[in-house]
């Protein structure tokens, strides 16, 4: 029994390696393949987002031509000076009074002279006039000069010593006292000449109205010490006095408008020039809104004259207004000396035929601006530092409609040196799903081309309506976002056509919803959310790799 | 001493590494006679009399390496029209047949042991056994979902749950003192108690996580803890908290015998443990039998850390504002960058930090036996095991049919079933020559043989031993009249 198990021991181990042997091809790793060959589908989300409405219209907006109104409501803007005045570059006062007066016969014939002893002194007094020049219809009650100067020049062929007084109760110093200077005849020679210059800064001048006029009145004393010789006939004292560069620190009188402001020209509309495809918009309610700032104490009307916008295509339009026009411009009182008076006129659907306008797409905007007294105070002041200026806001808010645009764009296309795998990459669909509060339609279709333009394939099946418009209320504002789902397919053969294309062809259109028969409102709240999965069927391969 | 520091060592650490507890005591052990390590088995067994001493390193030597429920040739076959080998990841290769192997948790488990001291002797008092052993286990979890993921790609509506997701580590040595003894003519009883110095653990707490996938959203849930003790090594962590660098200290890199010693039993990480077993003779011809193995712990104290990653994550792709495309970048570079945001994310989830003190459990094992003896050399098994994991329990169901020939032979001849295989054929033999005893059992042996490719778990357990007053012991049961 013992010697039976021992043996039977080794006979089962025996045979057991000897079966084993038969197995052992299986264990020999040496001939054992690394090929490794996975076929595997892979569905993720890839990349999602969602942009707002603000944020799209902002990504155009380079120069800060958008806004929202306080509830939201976009619009586009563009603020230009139209008027520009600074009363001290206006030539309101003639640069210049000259004035001359001469002392010569009468005092050859005075009789109180002839009969003086030498060294006595004998007064000889003149009065004179003058008027002040203004432009057109201007009247000067009053001024105060700012720099200027009085030029003084005599000559006096008398053989005479004496002097000469110049003063005017007319003109006054910052003290209020008269003006008055005192010139000494020295030379007896009958060969005197001299001339004085006098700064007018500060000095205030009143003038009263004589006919059409402003005159204001100068006062000369002309003292001779006979010196014993005779005044023979030709024999004169010469006076000139000439009122040279003056300027003012203000000034009353009347002033006429129309030298105030007086402009014209055109106005660039650089947005529709930037923005060409703004041409297809079709705007609900356009508005020009223009702004004064006024410190002249000149309250007048301003009109807008032949404003004519002009498209890219020539074709123009006429702003006719139908109220509020010509505009009252607002200016500060007598007692608001140094203020500004603010006015605000607004030109729109309900003021004017703005919308046919701005309809046009205008990319300029010509004008004419002229001011008149019409029914207003005829008491003016100037300051020098009275300004008045206009500013032109063209508001257009988002509250559009477009009944259809297309855009086609050509785009270079290239996946890099090292193209698809489709050895690796047997099959990718990429899902778009949207949900859009925006109140657009887009149509999109991408083509691919090759080298010479060649169309391989299109991207999307058909002509479908890429991102569909959100409903609107018949005020234009949204009523329920759409959603748009898309499964843009690429199987084998197209990611092989994926590798010889060369360029893109994108064509777009757009419409607003209800395909643009009605105006639709922007709000800067609105989004438009994507998400982007794929689904992927790959075929890894160790030995492609 | 230093070559045998190093063998012992590597051992230790690199077999261990690939290596379990499940099943690392062989059952066609439990009903063969004459070897003296059978107390690892059963406590209340033992040689009866006289003195063995086990071959340091050599008594016993056992290795285990089970997975369930792949094998070999699940993963390895022949090409079907070529003299060469492929894996079921080749193009001709049936990845969906490994799919369909797979279960919800996949276990592969590996474990090795060796002891430096086994010793043994019979008093009036009963018998003594010392035993040193270094042990180094291994379990690795994978779930089916995750191969499934990987091969068949991520699905939409797809669910993989990955719920158990782990590796569990441990490296100790055990210092075992057994005594059994009789009771009365019919009960046998044994204890062997255990102190346990561990060297090194990983243990996965936590293990939660599932992937749910699909166009709109991947979900990730994670709620997943690792404890780690690392006595032999620094770990650095930067400014982030991440882990920076693992530096092994320079004594144990350079096996100094010393620093291996205090690695070797580093009482910071003790732990307790204890094995029960008794035998029950309710008549000549029968042995009933039971034993639970491994009831205890070690606390983890030294050089200890911490990961987890706790996540409830809806990747929706990557966020993007289209306004700002630049055109510079493909689609594929889009599925990039995606990709990486999913994984900066989840790395969001991951927290390293130096850890407090933790506990692992030794994978307790149950064994009810039965013995039917024929004739005096030969008597026939069953035997019941239950080993309770982690993540699970495994039942094992083994029959077994024991020879003896005289004293110079022992052999069994066993089969088991266990994870829902039926060809598991074991076999042991012992041999005593003199006072040499010589012993090699493996519960897979003749399936290895016969169907090495289907072999779901292959073990060895080899020992040899010097046993002194045998002759004693052989005339004393020889003397008997009937001894089973």
């Amino acid at each position: 029994m013992r010697k039976f198990l021992f043996y039977y021991t080794i006979f089962m181990m025996a045979g057991g390696l000897f079966l084993n042997s038969c197995q052992k091809e299986q264990f020999q790793l040496d001939k054992l393949s690394d090929e490794i060959e996975i076929h595997t589908d892979l569905v993720a989300p890839l990349l999602y987002g969602s942009m707002g409405m603000g944020e799209i219209v902002a990504q155009f907006d380079s120069s800060g031509y958008v806004g929202e109104f306080g509830d939201g409501l976009i619009y586009l803007t563009y603020t230009d000076t139209a008027v520009d005045v600074m009363v001290d570059t206006l030539n309101l006062v003639v640069d210049g009074l000259y004035t001359e007066i001469y002392f010569d016969t009468e005092i050859a014939d005075d009789p109180i002279f002839i009969g003086s002893s030498i060294g006595d002194t004998v007064h000889f007094i003149k009065s004179k006039y003058y008027g002040v020049e203004t432009r057109g219809d201007n009247r000067l009650d009053s001024i105060v000069f700012k720099g200027g100067e009085l030029l003084t020049e005599m000559e006096s062929t008398f053989r005479h010593a004496g002097f000469l007084t110049i003063s005017s109760t007319y003109i006054r110093d910052a003290d209020g006292n008269p003006y008055t200077y005192t010139m000494t005849i020295s030379d007896p020679s009958g060969n005197f000449n001299w001339s004085e210059s006098e700064d007018l800064d500060g000095y205030f001048m009143r003038a009263e109205q004589s006919g059409d006029s402003s005159v204001f009145r100068m006062d000369y004393d002309f003292a001779l010490i006979n010196s014993g010789n005779p005044v023979n006939p030709g024999e004169f004292c010469e006076i000139k006095s000439n009122f040279l560069d003056m300027g003012f620190y203000n000034l009353y009188g009347f002033v006429d408008p129309s030298e105030v402001v007086t402009e014209s020209g055109v106005l660039d509309i650089p947005i529709y020039a930037d923005f060409p495809e703004l041409a297809h918009l079709k705007l609900a309610d356009p508005r020009i809104n223009i702004f004064t700032e006024n410190s002249l104490g000149i309250p007048f009307e301003l009109s807008l004259d032949s404003v004519i916008g002009t498209a890219e295509d020539g074709s123009t339009e006429t702003l006719e207004f139908y109220s509020g026009h010509p505009f009252i411009i607002p200016a500060p009182s007598i007692d608001m000396l140094g203020e500004t008076a603010d006015g605000e006129f607004y030109i729109n659907n309900q003021t004017s035929n703005i919308q046919d306008l701005l309809n046009i797409a205008p990319h300029t905007l010509s004008y004419k601006v002229t001011a008149n007294i019409g029914s207003q105070n005829q008491s003016h002041f100037l300051l020098d530092t009275s300004r008045f200026m206009t500013e032109v806001e063209i508001l257009l808010p988002m509250d559009l409609s477009i009944t259809e645009y297309a855009l086609t764009d050509t785009l270079e296309f290239a996946l890099g040196a090292d193209g698809i795998d489709t050895s690796l990459i047997k099959h990718v669909v990429v899902n778009l799903s949207t949900i859009n509060e925006l109140p657009i339609e887009l149509g999109l279709q991408v083509y691919l081309l090759d080298a010479s333009d060649t169309v391989l394939d299109s991207l999307l099946n058909g002509d479908p309506v890429f991102l569909a418009s959100s409903e609107v209320d018949s005020d234009g504002k949204l009523l329920l976002a759409s959603e748009t789902s898309h499964n843009i397919d690429f199987p084998t053969e197209k990611l092989g056509i994926l590798d010889q294309t060369e360029y893109l062809w994108v064509k777009a259109r757009m419409v607003t919803a209800e395909s643009g028969g009605q105006f639709v409102k922007f709000y800067s709240d609105y989004t438009l959310d994507f998400d982007i999965s794929f689904y992927a069927e790959l075929r890894i391969n160790n030995r492609d790799l | 001493m230093r070559l045998i520091c190093k063998i012992i060592f590597s051992l230790a650490l690199l077999l261990g590494a690939g290596l379990q507890t499940w099943a690392q005591t062989q059952n066609s052990l439990y009903f063969m006679n004459g070897i003296p390590q059978s107390n690892r088995i059963n406590p209340a067994r033992n040689p009866d009399c006289g003195f063995y001493i086990g071959i340091p390193i050599l008594s016993p030597l056992s290795t285990q390496f089970s997975s369930n429920p792949l094998v070999y040739e699940d993963i390895i076959y022949p090409h079907p029209t070529e003299d060469s080998l492929i894996t079921f990841l080749h193009p001709l290769g049936d990845q969906e047949a490994f799919l369909d192997k797979l279960k919800p948790l996949n276990v592969v488990l590996a474990d090795t042991r060796t002891s430096i001291i086994s010793i043994g002797f019979g008093t009036g008092a009963g018998f003594f056994s010392l035993d040193l052993t270094t042990r180094a286990e291994v379990n690795l979890y994978f779930p089916g979902d995750l191969a499934k993921l990987v091969l068949e790609g991520a699905d939409e509506g797809g669910v993989y749950n990955m719920d158990g997701t782990g590796t569990d580590f441990s490296g100790f040595d055990e210092i075992a003192v057994g005594w059994s003894g009789a009771i009365g003519s019919k009960w046998k009883i044994g204890v062997r108690g255990k102190a346990l110095f561990g060297f090194g653990n990983l243990s996965t707490s936590r293990s939660e996580l599932e992937v749910s996938t699909s166009e709109e959203l991947w979900n990730i849930q994670a709620d997943m803890e690792f404890n780690a003790s690392l006595p032999f090594a620094e770990v650095v962590y930067d400014e982030d908290g991440n882990i920076e660098d693992i530096i092994i200290e320079d004594d144990v890199n350079n096996m100094r015998p010393s620093s291996l010693f205090k690695q070797a039993f580093n009482a910071k990480n003790f732990g307790l443990a204890v094995d029960l077993g008794v035998d029950f003779r309710p008549s000549d011809r029968w042995l009933l039998s039971a034993s639970v193995l491994d009831i205890g712990y070690i606390r983890w104290t030294d050089e200890v850390h911490k990961v987890s990653f706790n996540t409830d994550y809806d990747y929706l792709g990557l966020e993007v504002n289209p306004l700002e495309f630049t055109g510079d970048l493909s689609f594929g570079d889009y599925v990039d960058s995606s990709f990486s945001a999913l994984a900066d994310s989840l790395a969001g989830g991951l927290e390293f930090t130096p850890g407090g003190i933790y506990t692992s459990h030794l994978n307790p094992k149950l064994y009810i036996g039965a013995s039917w003896w024929a004739t005096p050399g030969i008597n026939f098994g069953l035997l019941s095991r239950t080993d309770f994991l982690r993540e699970t329990i495994f039942e094992q169901l083994t029959a077994s049919a024991n020879f003896a020939a005289g004293r110079f032979l022992n052999f069994t001849l066993s089969y088991t079933f266990m994870n829902n295989y039926w060809k598991n054929f074991g076999a042991g033999i012992s041999l005593n020559a003199g006072p040499v005893n010589l012993y090699l059992i493996s519960d897979n042996t003749l399936n290895a043989l016969f169907w090495p490719g289907e072999a779901q778990s292959v073990n060895l357990w080899f020992g040899m031993n010097l046993v002194f007053g045998y002759k004693e012991c052989w005339k004393k049961d020889q003397d008997r009249p009937l001894v089973y």
